[in-house]
């Protein structure tokens, strides 16, 4: 025990890592659990090995992104490029290993900002109520009615190109969905003993949010904000495809399978290959995330 | 403490800083750091819309080879326009096209200051004076002279990157005879013929056409199909020549009039004759405020400074005009004649739902968005004797439909799905090059392509910059592979298609060691590669 | 007592529409870039007094709260306004796409239907069978496909290399039916027209199966899960050991029990359908709403794009009330409200 250090502080401290293992453990346990299901783990494995390629995309592609020889344009796969080359003369290969950045990126940092923020909203709504809850309840059945392909590419209109732009784009309407999921768990919790008897003990509103309600709402969070990650992937796909993405420096997968389709009857390389590699990304990060969802939440429907 | 080791025992602690890190070195991989060398450098963004992101990328990649921090950015034409307009961009790819074959509706909204389609802000007192008086010149030698003079100005004052002029490419089936690209952009299928069958089907380029009321839009896609539907008192040969069409020779007393005589015997759709009346009637609806359907015809513009139409005998009318405007015939081009007793009797709005005009085809049925169906007009006076052949249109039925996507164009057009397949880019003409049952055509086209500096703004108010830029981009190596060739660099922002156009004028060339020479003298750090 | 709380859910529905209305309108006039402007194009010598007087004749000169009240008292009258950019009515315009995009809708539901009921059943039945096991892998390939691409996919073999399917497009000129409904499938087999029944399935075909991939895989797997689910149940042992026919238990107990989920399941899905298909009808030129409004945003289209979202929100609000409805009629026990 140190100086200077009261009782009452001591046993709080206590009591956070003693919670804070709690959870640990029960992570460490969904992760053995996951172990076995040899789909997720599959799945994981897909996940980790386009990602480590992502990040080591500077190392282990064989050309920068973004060097063009306009001489090779269209090589065929095989030889000097692996993948074939496209339109401009620049690597396929090369191209996809960095457009994976993209990709990943999107689909974590607006799965991250919408989780977040719906979740936060959600639990204040929920656990609040009033007029706060009934406003943001409307704003959410609101934006539920916009398509939000229409709505990403109004946003972007709105804001102009960039990566950044993009995240915000996607990330105007995603958090709805975990607004949603966070409320609706908040309300059934919110009517449990041990909600009633942490009000009782006079615990404050934020410790009783934060660590009673929310480590028992976080799972649907997680499972759906895994598979949602896969969705936003599709998205900046389509965003792309329609020319209104990421700026051309920064290749992205789907604005190389919208270049490609320009080519289609040309050079069937520039579009499949992409395509391929966001498909399999995109089911792999579904596996994980249908893993987890056995896991942690078997009642919650997903699809 | 059991329970702290328990916590660094877990494998999620592992897996989340796993995923930090990954995270982490990602996004710095993203936004990738490059090496600031010492000096002032040049960082620029260029930006332009999505159909021409491989030409920006490129150019993008040819400035950093001497050393400037280039970017290319794709935008949506609408939010990138608002953003230059505002004066918040740098330089960015635009294109304006002609439809007059004379830089009047080219130079003055491009190069006039304050001019609507001044993008690049320029400003030069002495080329607005040039530029008005060759407007209303009337000596084709002075107005020459003077677009001459206009040209050699702004090839020195560089306010754009200067790029070229792309050709107009389309392809057809082998089976359609009579066939050819025209300069302006015009499908005349009264001249086509078809082996093998009587319905001729074109794949447009666009999603939809506006309007069949020939009153009442502003585009050339439009234009494409009306011009099928109705006549007008001239046309032009597929090289920009105006020959008579509805009028039968026309006389100019004076640069202020012009007095057509119009052929007898021509009869619109419904069977009402052609007369006076009728070419009068169709001018004063574009004329008059409000005059189409209580709004003001989108083509009143393109009349410049006609001031009245008058009647000079049942098959004689006399234009009046305010001021000389060389232009006119080209402009008469596109204003096709519409029957005035029935469109007094129906309506704008019911006109424009079953139009009525004088042309080779008669409008039968369809949807402005989906496929417009035109079938053959029995009794058409045979169109303009200038352009053989004669009498009624050689095939029966014509369906337009709209393919706004060039691969599904091409794609249905070797599928034989349609015969005609409009504006294609040039990478996929090659691929039709080798098929035996498709030609592909193209000519000169209209319009301008170039990079327009945003003037007002360092680095680009300084003239030196500007010109390094010219001298920095290697369009004949863009040209050739991005553009398959198909183009053909421009000296300055005129084309040769254009009236008073400057062959003597060499573009710029494209050399780098000039560039950086203009740009060290502008204080910036640059260096040719290698050094 | 039900009818009551069905009405509250549909009056609820009226401040949606209204908050979409307002939403889109003040969203589109966030947007840089004049419509005015986008449609003058390239026209030379325009003059300021021409640009104020297409302003005025499309208010735009007003102020943008009056604005929304003039648009708002237009809607409640039925008027959605004049497309700047199409020289038309909005309401003529939707009432043209709209039917094309149900049909493609509707059309790519079947198709996901007929896949999913029967795989749905048999991978239950057979559970964790070879057949289970591939179906699932399947559907999953299935939900992670991206539409566009597997649309160019299907494109490139079927319609490019094979030649067996047209490229785009909802109907071959001279095989459109009369105009009854709009669906052209309906109105051939209406007017007895089987060339253009024909036609119009040869068109359909692509499209819906790059649609109704995703549907399909989502519903097999929602039938498989709540089959699984209700064969544990007692009544289901329990008639099993009557010695009521395994295909008995199997249909007559079993899968109409599990039906529930699995409709209201199809009912979102076809919502979203409607609502979220632009990319693939750009792909496949089809004339639809998907096109029409993202045509609307990039010219500015205020009108167009205003009124092309009130009806996906409607849709989207119908939809939704049509699947709570199903629910509770499926499912007595619950009272309309209660579901998350």
């Amino acid at each position: 025990m140190i100086k200077g250090v009261s009782a009452r502080t001591h046993m709080r401290r206590k009591l956070f890592f003693l919670r804070l293992s709690l959870w640990a453990e029960g992570v460490s346990a969904t992760i053995r659990r996951l172990r076995r299901n040899k789909a997720a783990m599959l799945g994981a494995l897909v996940v980790s090995i386009i990602t480590l390629s992502a990040v080591f995309a500077h190392v282990i592609a064989p050309y920068p992104p973004d060097e063009m020889s306009l001489a090779d344009r269209f090589s065929p796969p095989g030889g000097k490029y692996i993948l074939g080359a496209d339109h401009l003369g620049h690597d396929v290969l090369s191209r996809i290993l960095h457009g994976a950045r993209v990709s990943i990126l999107v689909g974590i940092i607006t799965v991250t900002i919408s989780v977040i923020a719906g979740g936060v909203l959600g639990i204040l709504a929920g656990y609040y109520g009033g007029w706060f809850d009934a406003l943001m309840s409307r704003l959410t059945e609101v934006l539920l009615a916009f398509p939000y392909l229409i709505f990403a590419i109004g946003a972007m209109a709105m804001l102009g190109p960039g990566f950044w732009n993009l995240v915000w784009a996607l990330c105007f309407k995603g958090w709805v969905e975990f607004f949603r999921l966070a409320r609706a768990g908040v309300l059934s919790e919110k009517a449990k003993e041990y909600v009633e008897a942490a009000k009782v003990l006079g615990r404050s509103d934020l410790e009783i949010m934060g660590s009673e309600i929310l480590p028992n709402i976080v799972n649907p969070l997680m499972v759906v904000g895994t598979l949602r990650m896969g969705t936003m992937m599709v998205m900046e796909a389509s965003l792309s495809f329609l020319g209104i993405g990421i700026p051309p420096r920064i290749p992205t997968w789907g604005s190389m399978i919208q270049d490609g389709y320009r080519f289609i009857l040309n050079a069937w390389w520039l579009s499949t290959f992409p395509g391929l590699i966001l498909v399999a990304l995109v089911l792999s990060v579904n596996l994980v995330g249908e893993g987890l969802r056995e896991v942690l939440d078997p009642d919650l429907q997903t699809f | 403490m059991i329970h702290q080791r328990t916590l660094w025992k877990s494998h999620y602690v592992i897996f989340a800083l796993v995923l930090v890190l990954v995270a982490l070195s990602a996004i710095s991989g993203c936004t990738r750091e490059e090496p600031e060398p010492a000096g002032q450098t040049l960082s620029l963004v260029i930006d332009c819309e999505a159909n021409r992101k491989d030409e920006a990328e490129a150019i993008a990649s040819q400035l950093r080879q001497i050393g400037i921090q280039a970017e290319a950015r794709t935008w949506e034409w609408s939010a990138m326009k608002a953003e230059f307009m505002a004066g918040n961009r740098q330089l960015y790819m635009t294109d304006w096209g002609s439809s007059y074959f004379d830089p009047f509706d080219l130079a003055i909204p491009k190069l006039v200051t304050g001019e609507r389609g001044n993008y690049s802000f320029y400003s030069n007192p002495q080329v607005d004076d040039l530029l008005t008086q060759a407007t209303s010149a009337t000596d084709d030698e002075t107005r020459k002279a003077l677009y001459h003079e206009v040209q050699d100005i702004i090839y020195n004052d560089a306010p754009w990157v200067f790029g070229y002029c792309l050709e107009e490419i389309a392809a057809a089936s082998t089976k359609v005879g009579g066939w050819r690209v025209s300069m302006d952009s015009r499908i005349n299928l009264h001249d086509v013929t078809l082996e093998g069958s009587d319905t001729i089907t074109v794949g447009l380029g666009i999603d939809k056409i506006v309007t069949l009321d020939p009153g009442n839009y502003r585009d050339r896609d439009t234009e494409t199909v009306i011009r099928n539907v109705f006549d007008a008192l001239v046309t032009r040969t597929w090289d920009g020549q105006v020959v008579p069409e509805i009028a039968e020779s026309w006389e100019i007393p004076d640069p202020t009039t012009y007095v057509f005589k119009i052929r007898e015997g021509i009869r619109f759709h419904n069977g009402e004759v052609l007369d006076a009346d009728d070419v009068i009637f169709t001018f004063e609806r574009v004329l008059e405020e409000n005059g189409i359907g209580g709004q003001t015809s989108p083509r009143r513009g393109l009349l410049g400074p006609l001031a009245s139409v008058t009647k000079v005998d049942p098959y004689t009318v006399s234009f009046t005009l305010e001021n000389p405007f060389p232009v006119f015939l080209q402009a008469l081009c596109h204003f096709q004649i519409v029957p005035k007793d029935y469109v007094t009797e129906v309506g704008d709005a019911r006109f424009a739902e079953k139009p009525v005009g004088a042309g080779p085809f008669m409008f039968k049925e369809g949807r402005l968005n989906d496929q417009v169906v035109l079938t053959r007009f029995e009794d058409y006076y045979g169109g303009s004797p200038e352009l053989p052949p004669v009498g009624p249109a050689g095939i029966n039925t014509v369906v337009f439909r709209m393919m706004p996507d060039p691969a599904t164009r091409v794609a249905a057009l070797k599928a034989g799905e349609i015969h005609i397949a409009d504006k294609l880019p040039p990478d996929m003409a090659d691929s039709l090059m080798d098929d035996p049952n498709i030609k592909v055509d193209s000519v000169p086209g209209t319009r301008t392509y170039g990079i327009e500096f945003c003037l007002t703004k360092p680095p680009f108010d300084d003239v030196r910059v500007r010109q390094a830029l010219n001298y920095a981009i290697d369009w004949d190596t863009i040209i050739a592979t991005i553009y398959g060739g198909r183009a053909v660099r421009l000296s300055t922002a005129f084309i040769p298609s254009g009236f008073g156009y400057n062959h003597d004028l060499k573009p710029y060339e494209y050399n780098p060691a000039k560039a950086v020479e203009l740009l060290k003298e502008a204080g910036f750090n640059v260096s040719l590669p290698g050094r | 007592m039900r009818g009551v709380k069905i009405l509250e859910r549909a009056l609820a529905a009226i401040p949606i529409m209204l908050g979409v209305c307002i939403v889109v309108f003040i969203f589109m006039r966030l947007i840089p870039g004049d419509p005015v402007d986008i449609m003058l194009g390239e026209a030379s010598n325009v003059t300021q007094e021409e640009i104020d007087a297409l302003r005025a004749q499309f208010n735009l000169d007003e102020p943008i709260h009056v604005q929304l009240t003039t648009y708002l008292t237009r809607v409640l009258k039925g008027d959605l306004g004049y497309s700047i950019s199409r020289s038309a009515n909005v309401r003529d315009l939707l009432l043209e796409a709209l039917p094309a995009t149900v049909e493609l809708a509707l059309s790519s539901i079947t198709l996901a239907l007929l896949v999913a009921v029967p795989l749905g059943i048999m991978t239950a039945v057979r559970h964790r069978s070879a057949v289970d096991r591939t179906s699932m892998a399947a559907s999953f390939l299935g939900i992670s496909m991206p539409a566009f691409w597997l649309g160019i996919v299907l494109i490139l073999i079927f319609a490019v290399r094979l030649k067996w399917l047209p490229t785009s497009g909802r109907a071959t000129y001279g095989f459109v039916p009369t105009h009854v409904t709009g669906l052209y499938v309906l109105d051939s087999i209406l007017t007895g027209d089987v060339p253009a029944l024909k036609d119009s399935l040869r068109h359909l075909v692509l499209p819906s199966i790059a649609l109704g991939a995703a549907p399909a895989a989502v519903i097999t797997r929602v039938i498989r899960s709540s089959m699984l689910e209700v064969m544990r149940k007692d009544y289901v042992t329990f008639a099993r050991a009557k010695g009521v026919a395994e295909w008995a238990v199997i249909l007559k107990h079993v899968f109409r029990n599990a039906l529930i989920p699995a409709v209201t399941v199809t009912g979102l899905e076809i919502g979203s359908l409607l609502g979220g298909n632009m990319v693939v009808e750009t792909i496949f030129g089809w004339p639809g709403m998907g096109r029409l409004v993202v045509d609307g945003i990039f010219s500015r289209d205020y009108s167009l794009v205003q009124g092309a979202v009130m009806v996906y929100g409607f849709t989207f609000v119908a939809v939704n009330l049509i699947a709570d409805i199903l629910y509770t009629w499926l499912n007595p026990k619950l009272v309309i409200g209660e579901k998350v």
